[in-house]
């Protein structure tokens, strides 16, 4: 039983003076839980799990790309191959790996997104000189690099690739980046071996405490700003609370985490 | 307010996009510039994130009250009202607003606000954020200032954008996401140095923004630095207070 579904939305850390009725529902009523539930919903109706890769290839059917690639980010920054959805994804993104240039290793430095519409054209060569022609004898035209990031937390990068060129238009591309939300919280969630409760708790998107809380136990800690993260999630379950309100006990000050001794 | 004034600011603000220039600190320049230009008490800036919605990225004040309260008109108040209908907004009487908006208005009552308004940021008819302003005195907002917040809505949205080729709709996204990636480290890294110095959240992005200045650093590499644990902005913390 998923502890974290047991409480209501009105577990968010209250302020003195606030009353239950004003806590906002962070969650459900988004963008972005409104797509967590839609792709929940189809996981369901098909008999599969909501995972990271069903979330990319539903990103690449719903911008009308051919496929998705999912590389993660390892201790040194580096992007490690983890999925495709095809074998030209496959070897797409081996090449980034190999030839250390292009959208994928773009993103993975500056976590901004990368949208090359057409990588046949003279700025897609120029900006990826080795990458760009490699990836055209392969058969991709278009290619599309989401970063996966939580501020400083670097996860990893989601690439929606097309074999032909392709100009997704503004609001698909405002979709992609819900999709990569979505990722990137499986992404988080599988690294906890468990369903994360969200969207009842809400998506630490919005809520500031908690990224200030990370910093704060990445410094009580001495620690990374991932581990950090991960170290909050961890004492969230283990109290059975909403990571937002854990957050705010650190920001307050009431909870602190100490360096294990020994 | 002085039109001179008005241009003062304006050329103060297009001095800082330069090479170094980062997203977050102009904005936060802005919002306190809006302070003492508009005659408001309370001033943020809320951008549109891509997938739908609103989301501050910087206000004057960084009191974790003030964000939250700003936060709040992500659903309801005259921020979210302007950035849906590209219109202004202004509430000269925010007590007798709680049926038009029955949580923030209370909300911003108490927290001794008597006025509310709002301009959005546009682009080519489309709303890329909102510039919300609070008074602690009721009223309008003068000609003068409603043509000086006209003005700095403008600045914001040519920050946000700088000189880069707009024509194509993935630069503001790519900007839009980057603002907000920017925020989220900056968040990470006032808790961080909160921690490490036993200071409040608006102290300890004050501390960031000051190390930033006289470092010559963009704040977000900065941000990224600390929680990085990077050598070189160890000197951050044996700054005294």
């Amino acid at each position: 039983m998923d502890v974290s579904r047991a409480r209501g939305r009105d577990c968010r850390a209250r302020k003195p003076g606030e009353d239950v009725t004003t806590i906002r529902d962070e969650g459900e009523n988004t963008p972005l839980g409104r797509l967590w539930s839609a792709l929940g919903d189809r996981a369901q109706a098909g008999g599969l799990e909501l995972s990271a890769e069903f979330a990319c290839v539903a990103a690449a059917d719903r911008l009308g790309m051919t496929g998705a690639c999912l590389v993660v980010a390892d201790a040194a920054g580096a992007g490690v191959p983890r999925y495709a959805s095809g074998e030209l994804g496959t070897r797409l993104m081996q090449l980034g790996v190999t030839v250390g240039e292009g959208p994928v290793a773009e993103v993975l430095d500056t976590a901004i997104p990368v949208f090359a519409a057409d990588l046949t054209s003279g700025a897609s060569q120029r900006r990826w000189p080795l990458f760009t022609p490699l990836a055209v004898a392969e058969g991709v035209s278009a290619c599309y690099a989401l970063p996966l990031v939580l501020g400083a937390i670097r996860v990893g990068v989601l690439t929606l690739y097309g074999i032909e060129a392709r100009n997704v238009g503004p609001d698909r591309l405002g979709e992609a980046i819900l999709y990569a939300d979505v990722v990137l919280y499986l992404l988080i969630a599988e690294q906890e071996g468990r369903d994360p409760g969200w969207p009842e708790n809400g998506f630490p998107v919005a809520a500031p405490e908690v990224h200030q809380a990370t910093g704060m136990v990445a410094a009580q800690l001495d620690v990374g700003i991932e581990d950090a993260f991960a170290r909050l999630r961890a004492r969230a379950f283990a109290d059975g609370r909403a990571l937002t309100d854990v957050a705010a006990d650190v920001v307050a000050r009431k909870v602190r985490f100490v360096q294990d001794t020994g | 307010m002085r039109d001179g004034t008005l241009v003062e600011v304006l050329v103060e603000l297009a001095d800082t996009f330069t090479g170094d220039f980062d997203v977050i600190d102009f904005l936060h320049g802005l919002c306190g510039r809006c302070v003492d230009l508009l005659s408001v008490d309370a001033a943020a800036v809320l951008l549109t994130h891509p997938g739908g919605g609103l989301q501050v990225v910087a206000g004057a004040d960084e009191q974790p009250s003030m964000v939250e309260l700003f936060q709040t008109q992500v659903e309801e108040g005259p921020a979210v009202d302007a950035w849906r209908s590209g219109a202004p907004v202004s509430k000269p009487e925010l007590a007798g607003a709680a049926g038009q908006w029955p949580r923030f208005a209370p909300e911003a009552f108490s927290a001794g606000f008597a006025a509310a308004h709002a301009m959005p940021m546009r682009l080519r008819n489309e709303s890329i954020g909102v510039l919300s302003l609070l008074s602690k005195t009721p009223g309008e907002l003068d000609t003068g200032s409603l043509r000086a917040a006209k003005a700095m809505v403008d600045v914001a949205t040519i920050g946000l954008l700088q000189a880069r080729l707009v024509r194509r709709h993935e630069v503001l996204i790519e900007q839009l996401q980057a603002a907000l990636t920017s925020r989220v480290a900056i968040e990470q890294a006032k808790g961080f140095v909160a921690e490490r110095l036993g200071l409040e959240m608006a102290d300890a992005f004050a501390v960031l923004r000051a190390y930033a200045r006289s470092n010559k650093r963009r704040l977000t590499e900065v941000a990224t630095a600390v929680v990085g644990r990077a050598a070189d902005v160890q000197d951050l913390f044996s700054r005294t207070h």
